[in-house]
């Protein structure tokens, strides 16, 4: 979509009536870009309007729900590290470690 | 089953005449290889477009890949020149230097207290794995090797830390972990092919393959468990964190080793069982007062 001014978009709506819906959420958007805010890295922020859902960014203070992601991420980690760990060491791939250094359990 | 995977041995080859395959950097290109395929189809189906839509640059993703590479080197150069005991203190004692590093990466600071626990953690961690583990011939420990071993602890604590840096600097939101992982990986492909184009490896690994079709599926499955280790790496440190990502991968083992102790009902030596009541003693600590200090918040 192509952006316009907001005085060019004014002009245009008061000629063409029947595209007013099409202008208005144009000057809808042109105002909700001044609720980004450029932080000093360069990355943005939206300043959280009333009825908007709060992103990642701030997680919900949900114990449960976090423990059972963090035990997913545990499980994940053990499973790819022993299967890895059992391929390396128990078929004969021992580009990665010299045999006599690597023990398991 | 087991007794005849470890006697699986290769055709010998002139270019490896032990049968052994000749080519460590080979299997960390291959890794690299299938990494960057799983990347490139979820952050393709997931954002629309391979690099378009990235908020990060490709660049931003350069440090910790040339730390990650230079992390799992120093680690296994320094193998042949630690003793056992010193490789599994060195392995868990990373926590505070993760610490440390954040600090000096991103201005986080701790307080005492954190740094109190963690060195809890990592006295319980050493004790258990020293205690639980057997180590017959040992080698030696030389200084090359105890600066190896540091080099390894700090270049995997910057890897963390820097991961995290850019999930906190271009939004947690805007990046994902399929994005960190392709960033991550083709900067490294491009360390690792040079490394195996300068060390003259190629015609080797061509001619092994040619005499040992089967090893290609001993690379798949190591590239395939590399690829999902990798995935759950960036998306625990983008969930929990870099110190809480270093607590899982230091007591990694010393859980696996009580959980098939409880289950399979094996003893355990008491400095064994002292270590691990430390840790899971600290552990359980600090969940209960994150806990505690949650319902406060959700209090007030």
């Amino acid at each position: 979509m192509n952006r316009r001014s907001p005085a060019a978009a004014a002009a245009e709506h008061s000629s063409k009536k029947n595209n007013a819906t099409t202008m208005s959420s144009e000057i809808d958007k042109l105002e909700m870009q001044s609720l980004m805010i450029d932080t000093k890295d360069g990355s943005t922020t939206t300043i959280p309007s009333g009825n908007a859902t709060p992103t990642s960014d701030a997680p919900p203070a949900d114990f449960l729900s976090q423990a059972l992601r963090f035990l997913f991420c545990f499980t994940g980690l053990q499973i790819s590290y022993l299967t890895w760990g059992y391929v390396v060491s128990h078929v004969s791939l021992d580009y990665f470690f010299h045999r006599d250094n690597f023990r398991t359990p | 089953m087991q007794e005849l995977i470890m006697t699986t041995t290769f055709e010998p080859t002139p270019g490896a005449p032990d049968g052994r395959f000749p080519s460590a950097a080979f299997c960390v290109f291959s890794n690299r290889f299938l990494a960057i395929i799983v990347a490139v189809i979820a952050v393709r189906v997931r954002r629309g477009a391979v690099f378009a839509n990235n908020v990060a640059p490709l660049v931003a993703f350069a440090p910790c890949a040339l730390s990650n590479t230079m992390s799992s080197w120093s680690q296994y150069a320094s193998l042949r020149y630690v003793s056992f005991p010193v490789q599994t203190v060195f392995k868990s004692s990373k926590i505070i230097p993760v610490m440390m590093m954040g600090k000096l990466l991103k201005g986080t600071s701790y307080p005492l207290g954190k740094y109190v626990e963690a060195f809890f953690i990592t006295v319980g961690v050493a004790v258990f794995s020293i205690a639980s583990k057997s180590s017959d011939a040992d080698t030696s420990t030389e200084i090359i090797g105890l600066l190896f071993m540091c080099m390894y602890v700090f270049f995997d604590c910057f890897t963390s830390q820097w991961q995290d840096k850019v999930y906190a600097t271009y939004g947690r939101a805007n990046v994902d972990p399929y994005q960190m992982m392709l960033g991550v990986n083709s900067t490294a492909i491009l360390m690792t092919s040079a490394g195996l184009i300068v060390s003259g490896d190629i015609p080797k690994i061509i001619e092994f393959f040619h005499s040992n079709p089967t090893v290609l599926q001993y690379n798949v499955i190591t590239a395939i468990t590399s690829a999902s280790g990798q995935l759950f790496i960036y998306t625990t440190i983008k969930e929990f964190g870099p110190i809480v990502f270093t607590v899982i991968m230091t007591t990694r083992q010393m859980i696996s080793i009580c959980i098939s102790a409880i289950l399979f009902g094996h003893a355990m030596t008491m400095k064994a069982l002292a270590g691990a009541v430390i840790v899971f003693g600290v552990l359980f600590y600090q969940i209960r007062n994150d806990y505690l200090a949650r319902q406060n918040r959700s209090r007030s």
